[in-house]
């Protein structure tokens, strides 16, 4: 019989979640005695603790949760905790999974935890919940039910017109708390996942939004380690986006515009190189100068992808691989404060719009759009305070700054041009005429909201 | 510990036998041991149900709001040591 080390992640997920979810089916698998796990003291007081916090009070509620937890550790082969292994992951409060399994010589870890799927070697397997539901036969296919197929060719635009439409105001839903919304091809690859491509695999780290033909504004320090390794071509930059008749667009970075000056707005400038269906259009978001008032509504959105992890492609779709699995999200909240010209001088050292709203990781990057869906802000980082969640997204005002240097497509744009100088047929900016560039680069601006 | 009570009850010879064989590992646990142990398998499958049952969630949330308090819970726990 296989035997693994669930993770208590899983273990949690699999209380909260479906009972058709992944890690219910292998928690039943447990329980029927179709799969054996491993156990150890330490990994059954994180799981009490986990599902005696207030978050859970609900599934916990009537004595549920020590109920599971008794009958999972009646189930389980509990074994002392473990001393140190020899694989080490980022987090080394993980690593004491990874040495049960090691200590024990069991089949895997299941996990969801990045750091763990990352700590996978050719003597440990760590697979997600749904990758060992799928290899014990209790899911029939690992493809999700959104899947989109990328085919690479080459040039897809040459010779043909490229012109920009403006992807229509979304119906997002409300709430403080980022959310997943099924319809993440609603803004017609206007909003995109900025990824690191190196020559086994692909790892989406951020989202970032099209503004112009070939023009994603994105947070620098989502993709800036990577800054290097992408100018010496030891790495790739995509960015990837869903169109709304189900094709996935691949776009690849031509020229990465990072300021010198303090901020967290890099400028992207992108080729398309996947099919593009006659009539193609380029779906973008318009940008507006307005200063956004206190206490307007918000909305924060961007992409979180799971990362694929040391075992390479997730799966398969005919012969394409899955390369990642994710979901938009959306959250919205209050503007509390406009900051000029920073927040502080560490973390926030740029113009920034402070949101009442918590966000996740992968979506910084992602555009802030106000009520009439133009964007004010790019998301750049969340924080928990005492006084609850606070996001924090650099302000658009920065953007028209730089000199975007753009080379694609051919003969659409001058090199020297900012966002200022395109044309309305190319950008679309609500209170163009509240925004002047200087010839010392200065932004002289009219306060408007 | 919990406290314990001492009740006789008759349990039919087979079903004691299925049911320690259902549970295994339970080779040369005690009589006692087998029912309490098929009673806590009973009581946490119908709490699992239960909770599954009132779950709003998909797969993907659920999986990342755990390992989100996961964390949570160890920075915690790091703070407070």
């Amino acid at each position: 019989m296989t035997q693994v080390v669930i993770d208590p992640g899983v273990l949690v997920s699999a209380f909260i979640s479906p009972k058709k979810a992944a890690p219910a089916l292998l928690v039943d698998a447990v329980f029927d005695g179709h799969l054996d796990v491993l156990a150890c003291p330490a990994l059954i007081a994180e799981l009490t603790d986990v599902l005696g916090c207030k978050k859970f009070a609900k599934h916990s509620a009537d004595g549920r949760a020590t109920a599971f937890i008794a009958a999972f550790r009646d189930r389980a082969t509990m074994t002392p905790d473990p001393p140190p292994g020899s694989v080490k992951t980022a987090d080394p409060e993980d690593d004491y999974l990874l040495a049960l399994a090691e200590k024990h010589d069991a089949d895997a870890v299941v996990s969801g935890d990045p750091h763990l799927l990352d700590a996978a070697t050719s003597e440990l397997a760590v697979l997600t919940p749904r990758e060992l539901a799928y290899h014990l036969g209790f899911v029939s296919t690992r493809i999700p039910a959104n899947a989109y197929e990328i085919r690479i060719v080459e040039s897809p635009l040459a010779g043909r017109a490229i012109r920009p439409y403006w992807a229509s105001r979304a119906q997002l839903p409300t709430g403080p708390t980022a959310i997943g919304i099924q319809n993440w091809d609603f803004f017609d690859g206007a909003i995109v996942g900025v990824a690191i491509a190196d020559p086994n695999r692909l790892t989406i780290y951020g989202s970032g939004v099209m503004v112009a033909p070939g023009v994603v504004l994105t947070a620098s320090h989502s993709v800036n380690e990577y800054y290097d390794a992408v100018r010496a071509r030891e790495r790739q930059l995509h960015c990837i986006a869903i169109r709304q008749d189900g094709r996935a667009e691949l776009w690849t970075l031509r020229r990465w515009i990072w300021p010198e000056t303090k901020s967290d707005i890099s400028f992207l400038n992108v080729e398309l190189c996947t099919a593009a269906p006659e009539g193609w259009s380029c779906a973008c978001l318009p940008i507006s100068t307005r200063a956004p008032a206190v206490g307007e509504t918000v909305s924060v959105i961007g992409f979180r992808f799971d990362v694929p992890g040391a075992r390479g492609p997730l799966g398969t779709i005919g012969d394409a691989p899955i390369i990642s699995q994710g979901g938009l999200y959306v959250a919205t909240g209050q503007v509390q404060k406009l900051w000029y010209p920073q927040r502080d001088p560490i973390r926030i050292s740029f113009p920034a719009i402070q949101i009442g709203c918590s966000t996740l990781g992968g979506m910084s990057g992602g555009p802030v759009l106000d009520q009439a869906g133009n964007v004010i802000g790019i998301l750049s980082t969340g924080m928990e305070t005492l006084e609850g969640d606070e996001s924090y997204a650099a302000w658009i005002l920065h953007a028209f700054m730089f000199k975007l240097g753009l080379v694609w497509p051919p003969g659409l744009y001058s090199e020297s041009a900012t966002l200022l100088d395109l044309p309305d047929t190319l950008v679309r900016i609500v209170g163009r005429n509240k925004v002047e560039l200087t010839s010392d680069q200065e932004i002289v601006y009219e306060y408007w909201h | 510990m919990a406290s314990r009570t001492v009740k006789t009850v008759d349990v039919d010879a087979g079903l004691l036998a299925e049911t320690r064989d259902a549970l295994k590992p339970s080779a040369g646990a005690a009589d006692d041991e087998v029912v309490e142990r098929a009673l806590r398998a009973y009581l946490g499958r119908r709490a699992l149900d239960a909770s599954q049952a009132a779950s709003e969630l998909s797969e993907e949330d659920a999986l990342r709001i755990a390992n989100e308090e996961l964390h949570a819970m160890r920075r915690e726990r790091r703070s407070a040591a």
